[in-house]
C-alpha cells in the first residue's frame, strides 16, 4: 500500500514533467485574432457596490437618483416622446418606423432577491450561477429602449440601461406580434429570441431562446442570465 | 504580474496585452496540459483561454488578482476543451526537445505510465484541483478562490483524487507482486 507520501512525492515528480513553453503558432493566433474580437465591458458593476460601505452604495445610489433626475428632465423636459439621440444627421433619413415596442419601458427598482428569483425562475442551476460567477445587483431600475439606429429604417435599435447606465446596446427585429429577436448592434446575426405581450401600457417579456455565439458554456450562462434578469425580474412600463 | 499591463490592456491596449500574454502564455499551457494530457487539447484551451482573457479583462475586478483569475479562466476552457468531442487516437506527438528528463523522484517509467492512467480517469474537476495544488502549490483556499467553490469541496476533489491516483498505483502494482512471488 502506498502512503500518502509516497503518492504526493511521486505525483509532484510526474507532474514537473510536460511541456512548459507555449509554441509560438499558438501565441500568434490569438494575437491575430485579437484585433478582431472585441471586448466585452461589465455589463454588472456589482463589484463597484461590494467593495463599498453601506454609506458609499447610499451616496452612490443618491447620486444615480439625482443624476437620473437631470438626464431625465434634460431628455424629455421638453421634447415628451423623444427618440434617442440619432449619431448622424437625420436630413435624408426615412421617417421612423413605429411597432408596437418602440419607445422607452421600465420597471420599478428591483431587488437582488427579485432578479434571483427570476433567474431560478428560468430553470438556472445553483452550479450554473456559480459556474458563470453570476451577480445581482441590489436596487436595479431597468430601462429598454427600442428605437432607430443611426437613422436607418431597416435597423432597429434596443438599449439596456441600469440604473440610467447602458448594459446592453444591440438591434432588435419584430417577428410577429408576440415575438422579436435581438442581437449585437449591426452584424445583423439576431442570436436572442424574447416573447413580448402589451397590455395598455405595460410591457411583458420573456426570453425565450439565447443562441449566443460567445465562446465557453460559462459566458454565455453568465450572458443569459443577466438577460433573463433584465427583462422577467419585472414588467415594464410605457414612459412618455 | 504587472498590474499597470493589466490596467492598460482592460482599456483596450493590444500591445499591452500582447505583452500579458507573452508572460503568461507558458504558465497558462504547462497548467492546461497537465489538466488535459493531451497537447493539442491543452494548446487549444491555451489559445481560447488568452483570448477570453482579452475578451473579458474589462470585467476584471482586481488587476493585482490577474494570475488567479486567468487560471480560471483557463480551467473553463479546459473543461470546454474537454468536453468537446473525444478524440480517441491515441496521443503519440513526440514532445518538444525542451521537455524535461524524469525527475529524480520518479522511481520508474512504469509508475509513470499508471500514474497518467490514473489521472485520465479523474474528472476535469479534480484534476484541476490536484494540478493548482501540487503542481503550482497553489494553497488550498486559493484554489478554492481561483475556481470558485468553497474551501470544502477543494477538499473533498482533492482527497478523492488522491485515493484515485493511490488506488491506480496500488492496483497496477499488485500483479507484480504475485508475480515476483510465485
Amino acid at each position: 500500500m502506498s502512503t500518502d507520501r509516497d503518492i504526493t512525492s511521486v505525483l509532484r515528480s510526474w507532474l514537473e514533467e510536460g511541456v512548459t513553453v507555449l509554441p509560438d503558432r499558438v501565441l500568434d493566433a490569438v494575437l491575430d485574432q485579437v484585433p478582431t474580437t472585441p471586448q466585452r465591458r461589465a455589463w454588472w458593476p456589482a463589484w463597484r457596490f461590494l467593495n463599498m460601505n453601506t454609506y458609499a452604495r447610499l451616496a452612490v445610489a443618491a447620486a444615480a437618483v439625482v443624476l437620473a433626475a437631470v438626464v431625465g428632465i434634460g431628455l424629455y423636459g421638453n421634447s415628451v416622446g423623444r427618440q434617442p439621440v440619432p449619431t448622424t444627421l437625420p436630413t435624408a433619413s426615412p421617417p421612423p418606423e413605429s411597432n408596437p415596442l418602440t419607445g422607452t419601458w421600465e420597471t420599478g427598482m428591483t431587488t437582488c432577491a427579485e432578479q434571483n428569483a427570476a433567474v431560478e425562475a428560468a430553470g438556472f442551476t445553483a452550479r450554473q450561477m456559480t459556474v458563470s460567477d453570476w451577480t445581482c445587483n441590489d436596487m436595479r431600475q431597468f430601462t429598454i429602449r427600442f428605437g432607430l439606429q443611426g437613422g436607418q429604417s431597416d435597423i432597429h435599435s434596443l438599449r439596456a440601461y441600469g440604473n440610467g447606465q447602458l448594459d446592453w446596446d444591440g438591434s432588435y427585429r419584430i417577428i410577429d406580434d408576440a415575438t422579436f429577436e435581438a442581437g449585437d448592434l449591426g452584424d445583423g446575426l439576431y442570436y436572442i429570441t424574447y416573447r413580448y405581450a402589451i397590455d395598455g401600457d405595460q410591457l411583458t417579456i420573456d426570453m425565450i431562446e439565447d443562441r449566443s455565439p460567445r465562446e465557453g458554456q460559462a459566458s454565455r450562462l453568465g450572458e443569459q442570465m443577466v438577460q433573463t434578469a433584465i427583462y422577467e425580474t419585472s414588467t415594464f412600463t410605457r414612459q412618455p | 504580474m504587472d498590474t499597470d499591463l493589466v490596467v492598460r490592456a482592460q482599456s483596450g491596449d493590444e500591445g499591452a496585452f500582447a505583452s500579458l500574454a507573452v508572460a503568461a502564455g507558458d504558465r497558462l499551457h504547462s497548467v492546461a496540459h497537465r489538466i488535459l494530457r493531451d497537447i493539442d487539447l491543452a494548446e487549444d484551451a491555451t489559445q481560447q483561454a488568452l483570448l477570453n482573457i482579452w475578451r473579458d479583462l474589462p470585467q476584471l475586478r482586481d488587476p493585482a488578482r490577474f494570475d488567479a483569475w486567468s487560471y480560471r479562466l483557463l480551467v473553463r476552457a479546459c473543461y470546454a476543451e474537454a468536453s468537446r468531442t473525444r478524440r480517441w487516437t491515441p496521443n503519440l506527438r513526440m514532445l518538444p526537445a525542451d521537455e524535461p528528463m524524469a525527475a529524480d523522484g520518479m522511481s520508474s517509467v512504469v509508475d509513470r505510465d499508471q500514474l497518467d492512467r490514473g489521472f485520465r480517469r479523474l474528472s476535469i474537476d479534480h484534476r484541476a484541483v490536484v494540478v493548482l495544488h501540487h503542481y503550482l502549490d497553489m494553497p488550498l483556499e486559493g484554489v478554492a478562490d481561483t475556481l470558485g467553490i468553497p474551501l470544502g469541496t477543494v477538499r473533498s476533489r482533492l482527497h478523492y483524487a488522491m485515493r484515485g491516483l493511490r488506488a491506480a498505483l496500488d492496483a497496477d502494482a499488485r500483479p507484480v507482486k504475485r508475480e515476483a512471488a510465485q
